[in-house]
Parts: C-alpha cells; sequence; structure tokens
C-alpha cells in the first residue's frame, strides 16, 4: 500500500471529525467576518443571516456525517485491503469517529440559537 | 480470515508458525552484535541507536526539568512573603518566563519524545527508528539549544515576556535587547527536534511494527504517538510561522503585530495558542500511552476498551484543534465565535473521560499491585480528574473573564500538566528503569517520594485556586500585604519544596542505580508487550510475529523463540549488517528490507552548525551564521550521501519462506512516506501564512489595495503561473528521462527546471516591489506579501539545493532507474513548491481585486 492510498484510508476513516473540522472553520470564519465587517445583525426577510447560516451548516453537517455514520455501521466506509479483523476495526472506528463528530457538531452549532452574534 | 490482494506486500503465515525453526548457526549472533556494537569512548558521541539516544535524550529532558523546576523555588521563594526583594522584578520575568517555556519546549515535549525514541522500536518489535541518524540529529539540536537557553540567563539576557510571548510587548519598541531574540530563534530551531521527532513517530509506527502487528493489534501507546505525530505536523507550523513573523518584525520592522499600520497583536495569539493548545494534548496524550501500557501490566488485566481508547485519543487530538480560542476570551472576541470555543471545550472532556473510565476499569477488573509505578498512577488519575474539571469551569466564558490571568488558571494548568504528565512520567521512570541494567528503584524510596510529590503537589497548587479567586493575578514580582494572600502564598511555597524533595528523591535512587548494560532480561511486571522481550543493541534477536494485542501475554514460548532467533531476521542478510523490516500499515505484512545506518559523526556536526546559525543569528552576527548555515547544507549533503543505494542487492531470505527485496524506492519506500510527511508540515506553515493573510484583512481592510492602486497589471500573473506550470512541466519531463535512463537528457531537464523556476520567482517577486511599489515596512498588507513571497522563496533556494544535489548524483552515477530515492525526494518537493507558488501568486494578484 503506497502513501497516496493509505492517505485515503485515513481521510475515509477520520471523516466523521474532518467533517466537524470544515463545519468549525466555517462558522468560525462566518461568525468573525460578519463581526469584522458589520453584518452581525444583518437580516432577509426577518431571519437574521448569522445565525440562520450556521443552524443550516450545522444540519448540513450533521447529515453528512450521520450519513458516515450509517455507512460504516451497515459495513461500508472505507474497506482497505486488509484481513477482516482489520477491515472491522477500521469501520467501528470510522463510525465512532462519526458519533464523535456528530455530538461535537450538535455541541458547537447550539449557541447559534442561543448566544447574540457580535456582542 | 481472508486475505485480500495487496500486490506490495506478502501474505503473513498463520499465527504459531515459526519462521526459522531450526538452529542457527553460532556466528549469526555475533554477526548480529558486532554490526550493532555500541562505539565506546569519545566515539560514543557518533552512536545512533535508539536505545542509547532515546536514554541520553531522557536524560537530558530531566536535566532541564531540574534546573526548570528550580527556577519554579526560586518564584515560589519569591512570592512566599508579601513585598519581597529577594529578586527584583526584571530577574523575575525573566525566571517565569524562562520556567514555562522550558517546561514546555525543553521538558515535556521533549522528554515524551525521547520516550517516544526509546520505546517505539521495542513495543513495534523493529531493531531502530526508520531514521536513526535523524533522531541522533534532532537530540543534538536540542541538546546545544536548551543549553543555550539555559545559559543566557547568565547574563542575564534571557527572555522575559511570559512563555507565550505576547507582542507588542515583545516587539523591537518594548523589547529592544536580545531577549526576545533568543526566544524566537533559541527556541524556534529546538521546534527542528520536535518534527523531525514527529516524522520518525509516523513512519515508525506505519511501517516499521512487527508482522501481524495490524491497526487492531498496535499497543496503545503507539497510537499515542501517532497522534502525538499527527498533532505535532498540524501544530507546530503554526508557531514556526509566528517566530517568524515577530522575528521579522523585530529585525526588519515588518509591521504584523502593530495595530497602526494595519497589524493586530491579536494575529499572534491565534497563532500561538493554535499551537498552544494542542500542545497541553501533545503533552498528554503519549503520556496517557504510557498509561494505557503500564495499568495492564499492574492491573494483571488486559485493557478495557481498547478501541474506546483509540477512539479517544484520536478524537482528542482532533478536537484539541477548536479550543485555542480559549485562551482568549478576554480579547474581545464575538461573543458567538467564543461560544464555539467553550463549547468545543466540554466536548473534549468526553474522549478524556473514556480513557479515565478505561483505566479505572482495568484496575477494577484486575488485581492492582501496590508497586511505585501504581501509586504514580493513581496520583495521577487524583490530580489529572481535577485539573479536568477546572478546565471545564474555565471553559464556561463568564468563569474565566473572572479568573483570567490569576493564579486559579496557574493551579488549573499546573493541576492538568503536572498531574497529567509528570506523574505518568515518574511512573513510567519506575516502571522502565529495569529496561537500563536489570534493576528496579528502591520500593521504599519509591513510597516515600511518590508520599512527597502527591503531599507537595497538592499543598504547593491546591491554594492557588483560592489565591486565584481572591484576585491574585499571575506573573507578579510581589504584591502588598494585607489582601489575604500572604498565608496562601506561604502554604504554596513550603508546598513546592516538599514537591521537590520528592523528586530530589527519586533522582538520588536513580544517580544510585544507574547504569547502561545494552542488554535487556528482566520482566519485573510480568508484562505483554513487546519491549519486555529479551533484547540487546540490536533490538529483538529474531522480529517476532504477532497475532495479539499482549503477545508475552498470549503466545506462549515467545520471549525464547524470538531470543533462538526463531521468528524473522535472525541475523544481518546485507553487507551493511543493520537492518529491520518494513511492513504494510494496515495489517504490517512484510513488504521489504530496510538497511539502517551505523555511527557517524555527521548529526553531531549538523547540529552544532544548525545551532551556532540560528544563536548567531539572536546576536545580529549575520556574516558568521551565514557560513554557520553554509556549513550545515554541506553537512546534509555529506550526510545523505551514502544514502539512497538503489536496488543492489538481491532478495534475502527472512524465514518462513519469505524473500523480500532490500530496499525499494517509490510509493511504498519509508523515505518516500517521511518526505511526504515533511510536506505536511510545510503545506500546514504555508496555510497559517495565508490563514494570517485573510485575518489581517479581515481587521484592517483599510490598508489593502483599493482598485489598481499599488497592483502590478494582471498580465503577471499570467505570466508568472506559466512560469510555474512550466517549471512543473519540466521535472515531468526530468523523470521521464531518468525513467529511461537518459542521464543526457535528466540533467539538461534539471537544468531547465532550475532556470525556468529561477524566471517564475522572480515573475512572481518582482512586480510587488518593482511595479506596485510595496515596502514591508510600510503596513500590514505589504509585510504579509513580502512574507508569503519570502516563504516561497526559501522554498525556492531549498530546491536549488536539492536539484543541484540530485544533479551531483546523476554526474557521479549515483542515480538511474533503480536507484532514484534521491531523484524521488527531489520531485516531491518540486510539485509541492509548484503548487505553493501557484498559490502565492494567484492571493497575492486575486484576492485584493476580489474583495476590493
Amino acid at each position: 500500500m503506497g502513501s497516496r492510498r493509505f492517505t485515503g484510508l485515513l481521510v475515509g476513516m477520520f471523516a466523521g471529525l474532518l467533517i466537524w473540522a470544515a463545519h468549525f472553520v466555517l462558522v468560525y470564519g462566518l461568525t468573525g467576518l460578519a463581526c469584522a465587517r458589520g453584518l452581525g445583525g444583518a437580516t432577509l426577510l426577518g431571519v437574521a443571516l448569522v445565525p440562520a447560516a450556521i443552524v443550516a451548516a450545522t444540519l448540513a453537517a450533521l447529515l453528512a456525517t450521520g450519513a458516515v455514520w450509517l455507512a460504516a455501521w451497515r459495513g461500508g466506509g472505507p474497506a482497505g485491503e486488509g484481513r477482516d479483523e482489520t477491515v472491522r476495526f477500521v469501520r467501528w472506528l470510522t463510525a465512532g469517529f462519526a458519533g464523535l463528530g456528530l455530538m461535537s457538531i450538535l455541541w458547537v452549532g447550539l449557541p447559534a440559537l442561543q448566544v447574540p452574534v457580535c456582542a | 480470515m481472508t486475505e485480500r490482494g495487496d500486490e506490495s506486500a506478502v501474505p503473513l503465515p498463520p499465527p504459531g508458525t515459526l519462521a526459522n525453526p531450526g538452529p542457527r548457526p553460532p556466528e549469526e549472533l555475533q554477526r548480529l552484535e558486532r554490526a550493532w556494537a555500541c562505539p565506546t569512548g569519545w566515539r560514543f558521541l557518533t552512536v545512533v541507536n535508539n536505545s542509547y539516544v532515546g536514554v541520553i535524550y531522557i536524560g537530558t529532558a530531566m536535566l532541564f526539568f531540574v534546573l526548570a523546576g528550580i527556577l519554579g523555588l526560586l518564584i515560589r521563594v519569591q512570592l512566599a512573603v508579601p513585598e519581597n526583594d529577594l529578586i527584583g522584578h526584571a530577574a523575575f520575568n525573566q525566571y517565569f518566563t524562562v520556567h514555562g517555556t522550558a517546561m514546555m519546549f525543553l521538558f515535556a515535549v521533549p522528554m515524551m519524545e525521547a520516550f517516544g525514541v526509546y520505546l517505539l522500536p521495542a513495543i513495534l518489535g523493529a531493531r531502530d527508528l526508520p531514521f536513526p541518524r535523524l533522531s541522533a540529529y534532532a537530540y543534538w539540536t536540542y541538546l546545544i539549544g536548551g543549553l543555550a537557553f539555559f545559559a543566557s540567563l547568565l547574563f542575564r539576557l534571557a527572555p522575559d515576556g511570559g512563555w507565550f510571548m505576547y507582542p507588542p510587548l515583545t516587539s523591537y519598541v518594548f523589547s529592544p535587547d536580545v531577549n526576545a531574540d533568543i526566544w524566537l530563534l533559541g527556541i524556534g530551531f529546538i521546534e527542528i527536534a520536535a518534527i523531525a521527532g514527529a516524522i520518525e513517530m509516523v513512519v515508525g509506527v506505519l511501517r516499521t511494527r512487527a508482522p501481524g502487528m495490524s491497526l487492531d493489534k498496535m499497543p496503545i501507546y503507539a497510537w499515542a504517538l501517532l497522534v502525538l505525530a499527527g498533532m505535532i505536523i498540524f501544530a507546530f507550523p503554526a508557531i514556526i510561522v509566528a517566530t517568524i513573523l515577530l522575528e521579522l518584525e523585530r529585525a526588519f520592522h515588518w509591521p504584523f503585530f502593530m495595530a497602526e499600520k494595519g497589524g493586530d497583536p491579536l494575529l499572534w495569539q491565534h497563532l500561538f495558542w493554535f499551537f498552544g493548545h494542542p500542545e497541553v494534548y501533545i503533552i498528554f496524550l503519549p503520556a496517557a500511552g504510557l498509561v494505557s501500557l503500564m495499568v495492564p501490566a499492574l492491573a494483571r488485566h488486559p485493557l478495557v476498551g481498547y478501541r474506546w481508547i483509540v477512539l479517544a485519543i484520536v478524537g482528542t487530538g482532533f478536537i484539541s484543534f477548536g479550543l485555542w480560542v480559549h485562551h482568549m476570551f478576554t480579547t474581545g472576541i464575538p461573543t458567538l465565535s467564543l461560544a464555539f470555543f467553550s463549547a468545543a471545550s466540554m466536548a473534549v472532556s468526553v474522549p478524556s473521560g473514556i480513557q479515565v473510565f478505561s483505566w479505572i476499569a482495568t484496575f477494577g477488573r484486575g488485581r492492582i499491585t501496590w508497586t511505585v509505578p501504581s501509586l504514580f498512577i493513581l496520583g495521577f488519575l487524583f490530580i489529572f480528574v481535577l485539573g479536568g474539571l477546572t478546565g471545564v469551569m474555565v471553559a464556561v466564558i463568564p468563569f474565566d473573564w473572572q479568573v483570567h490571568d490569576t493564579y486559579f488558571v496557574v493551579a488549573h494548568f499546573h493541576y492538568v500538566l503536572i498531574g497529567g504528565m509528570v506523574f505518568p512520567l515518574f511512573a513510567a521512570l519506575y516502571y522502565w528503569w529495569p529496561q537500563l541494567n536489570g534493576q528496579t528503584l528502591s520500593h521504599r524510596l519509591g513510597v516515600w517520594a511518590f508520599g512527597l510529590m502527591f503531599a507537595g503537589f497538592n499543598i504547593a497548587f491546591f491554594p492557588m485556586h483560592l489565591t486565584g479567586l481572591l484576585g491574585m493575578p499571575r506573573r507578579v514580582y510581589t504584591y502588598p500585604a494585607g489582601l489575604g494572600w500572604e498565608w496562601l502564598n506561604m502554604i504554596s511555597t513550603l508546598g513546592a519544596f516538599i514537591l521537590a524533595a520528592g523528586v530530589a528523591l527519586v533522582l538520588f535512587d536513580m544517580l544510585r542505580r544507574f547504569g547502561l548494560r545494552g542488554r535487556v532480561d528482566a520482566d519485573p511486571w510480568d508484562a505483554g508487550t513487546l519491549e519486555w522481550l529479551p533484547s540487546d543493541n540490536y533490538g529483538t534477536r529474531s522480529i517476532p510475529l504477532v497475532h495479539t494485542r499482549d503477545p508475552l501475554w498470549e503466545q506462549p514460548d515467545l520471549a525464547r523463540q524470538v531470543d533462538a532467533g526463531h521468528h524473522f531476521l535472525p541475523g544481518p542478510v546485507t553487507a551493511a549488517g543493520r537492518e529491520t523490516l518494513i511492513t504494510s500499515p494496515l495489517d504490517a505484512r512484510p513488504q521489504y528490507v530496510m538497511r539502517l545506518p551505523g555511527p557517524t559523526w555527521v548529526p553531531l556536526l549538523a547540529a552544532v552548525t544548525t545551532a551556532a546559525f540560528f544563536l548567531l543569528l539572536a546576536f545580529k552576527l549575520v556574516a558568521i551564521a551565514i557560513v554557520a548555515g553554509v556549513l550545515t547544507v554541506v553537512l546534509y549533503c555529506v550526510w545523505m550521501w551514502g544514502s539512497d543505494q538503489g536496488e543492489d542487492e538481491p532478495p534475502v531470505d527472512i524465514g518462513a519462506g519469505i524473500r523480500l527485496p532490500v530496499d525499494r524506492s517509490g510509493p511504498q519506500s519509508h523515505s518516500w512516506w517521511g518526505v511526504v510527511t515533511l510536506l505536511l508540515v510545510d503545506g500546514t506553515g504555508f496555510a497559517a501564512l495565508v490563514w494570517s493573510y485573510v485575518f489581517l484583512w479581515t481587521v484592517s481592510p483599510e490598508v489593502w489595495p483599493a482598485g489598481d492602486a499599488r497592483m502590478a497589471p494582471l498580465w503577471w500573473l499570467a505570466a508568472g503561473a506559466a512560469l510555474w506550470v512550466a517549471a512543473g512541466g519540466c521535472f515531468a519531463w526530468a523523470r521521464r528521462a531518468l525513467r529511461r535512463n537518459a542521464h543526457g537528457m535528466l540533467r539538461l531537464a534539471l537544468l531547465a527546471g532550475l532556470g525556468v523556476m529561477g524566471a517564475a520567482y522572480a515573475a512572481t517577486l518582482y512586480p510587488q516591489w518593482g511595479v506596485a511599489g510595496l515596502d514591508p515596512t510600510e503596513d500590514a498588507y505589504a509585510a504579509i506579501v513580502f512574507a508569503l513571497l519570502s516563504w516561497q522563496g526559501f522554498h525556492v533556494g531549498v530546491l536549488t539545493v536539492m536539484v543541484l544535489y540530485t544533479l551531483a548524483r546523476s554526474l557521479s552515477g549515483r542515480l538511474h532507474a533503480q536507484r532514484r530515492l534521491t531523484f524521488d525526494n527531489t520531485m516531491l518537493m518540486w510539485g509541492y513548491m509548484v503548487g505553493q507558488g501557484l498559490v502565492v501568486i494567484g492571493l497575492i494578484h486575486l484576492f485584493p481585486r476580489a474583495v476590493g
């Protein structure tokens, strides 16, 4: 197995946590930029844009991570080319990381509903 | 058990197979011993074997622990009574800065890496780490840099801006002397050692495991080191970039952190803590990994929840990157942003909790033995959990606002760090000490030492929670009487000395019983992991076939079989003599035999010149520094010249009818994996720089160009980008020529590549000062543009050396289609550099136009 195929396997295995990281960067970057430009309170048709965008990003990230979890749980996910027990281990971890990702994404996304944006 | 196709590896023999069942020829062991003999006398300095480098590495880290600890005691003496004038404020500032910096950079991280260097090959069943000379080089840079750093105290030149060196205090206006430069350049280059260690760990864990040790059978400690390495790869570049930017500001007045010129001191805080928070876990996770190795042996029960611990270690590693702003809750960052970090700070306690419960469950299921390591582990659990609880408290934003920069925080992080790392470390020192010479440390003294350390620690640091809540700020050299802080401070000081007495007792016992024997044949704990196999300078006599997580418990007679040479590779198979097995990353199936280098002076010499380069720069002795830098590059080339011997040996028999090639090139080779890991470090550093660009634009859009003013015409972008692509094309051309062994064409392509790369860089650099007229001292925009250009320029310089070296290999007949590691490494770097060049030129030309 060369470095590229192994990297692919790692990316698949860590998918849940990588989605968490991407979501984190997105919501943090969006909030920081909106506040720096005075757009923290911007609304569209009465809906506060920043919290709405964060909720949307959170839902999308939850869906994607949920899909990773489901695929791994059903025996899909990064198959690799190892022996059966190694592959089962990798799948269990894939599902586990996705579970941890789900919890963390939800946890990080929830404040958008509770906390003022730029105060 | 199904074997899926992996053309690069051979199938594993079934469990229980003896690879070499017959008696071994008597001279085989002698040849193995001769090949791995430790150099004696003054030539000991040339040693590269991990068993020796690891031990002196651990010893050096202990030395810095003691020195930094003495500074801690001096701090406590100064604070014992109010209005004390024993140590002046200037010296006090230096003491706490050096105490914190040394504990983190010279003790905690290096100690964990040192343990990795020592233990990793043994627990994996390898003969050595994949890059032994790199470990030796890392060690020597660390030793010289660390000693120079402490020596600066003697001349009152030590840094005094706190371990996190916040600008503007540490920039040229408020810290004009060299103190801050000693930190930036002195500590900056020691990070080379950390990164070198990370590359060793990644390649070591993934490629040098004993056959059969698939990912699901790897000791937890190996997982911890893998995550440690991953975290170093993604965290350390941020501090390296921060260090470079602050040094550029100090030396050349490029205003990255000066608000009046569009810079922002918060940029430093972001970069520092993006490194600084994961740093805590970089320290804690390997220590927790050591605990996971020790607990099963001490509880006489396999680790409960193996998979959950792996999940927890990796999860902690990831989430720890989402915590950095919790060190910046009082800096005026938007409330919602703070809430993200508060949430992540609480989320990270979940995986940490999983590990703690798992250890408790293992102790509960097994039968705890009341040895000194057990005591230290129980002490660790108690102290670390308390530190974790106060961690959740300071993750609550309003609470943090109250206690930020008070002694409450000092108490919290000492509970986490001393609890999470120092107590496991002392458990580990007691546990693995018998590996040195077969002797165990004194149980009686150990119990006393533990009692003093545990009591002393809590007496010293628990009261600090209260002094903090009573409002005592950190880093004050004295305080007035009458604020209710006096008796708490006095108790803390007493506790610190009790803690120190405990440490001194351990050191006394260690000095009494020190001795290096090479041979390991004691297993006093009746442990299940491979490092307790009988071993010598060469590691184990033969490399075991593993099919369980605790092989010494579950594979009866393994120790005898391995020591009698009945497993893989029982003796030297090449002229080099020093070899180890490279196995596949997932299932650890044998792939090839790797030749390892023996003793050499080069790592030590290169470390001396590297240290000279950085330290002379700190003292502004630029001309001599450049000489040292050139010498370093020459030494690197000398170092590499003997490597890349090509696939010149016929396949060799390692046992069980398996014949393996000797050394490999291409994506399977350990060298390729090492360079890819290095490029990840490089790419992360570049990402930190690009992030700095965007951050500065976010805070100071007014200094960014509006319209076409201060911008070069777009055709410069087209020309530059085309030249970068052409430079990449030259290398593709060279690769084709090498594959056909067309050496003239190869050299022509390499030379053309050098020329085109130079032109591409010129077309990227020139328009910024020649056409747009940017002056990097003018504002933060110009400064960050020139920082990006300098970064790319550095890479062009490195590539130039690499291409010239590749040409030299070609001209001396050391480069052809079957001997091409040098070329492959240069090619990987080249591809990366071209991609980076395109991003740099695209960002500089397009970003201001897109947002302007």
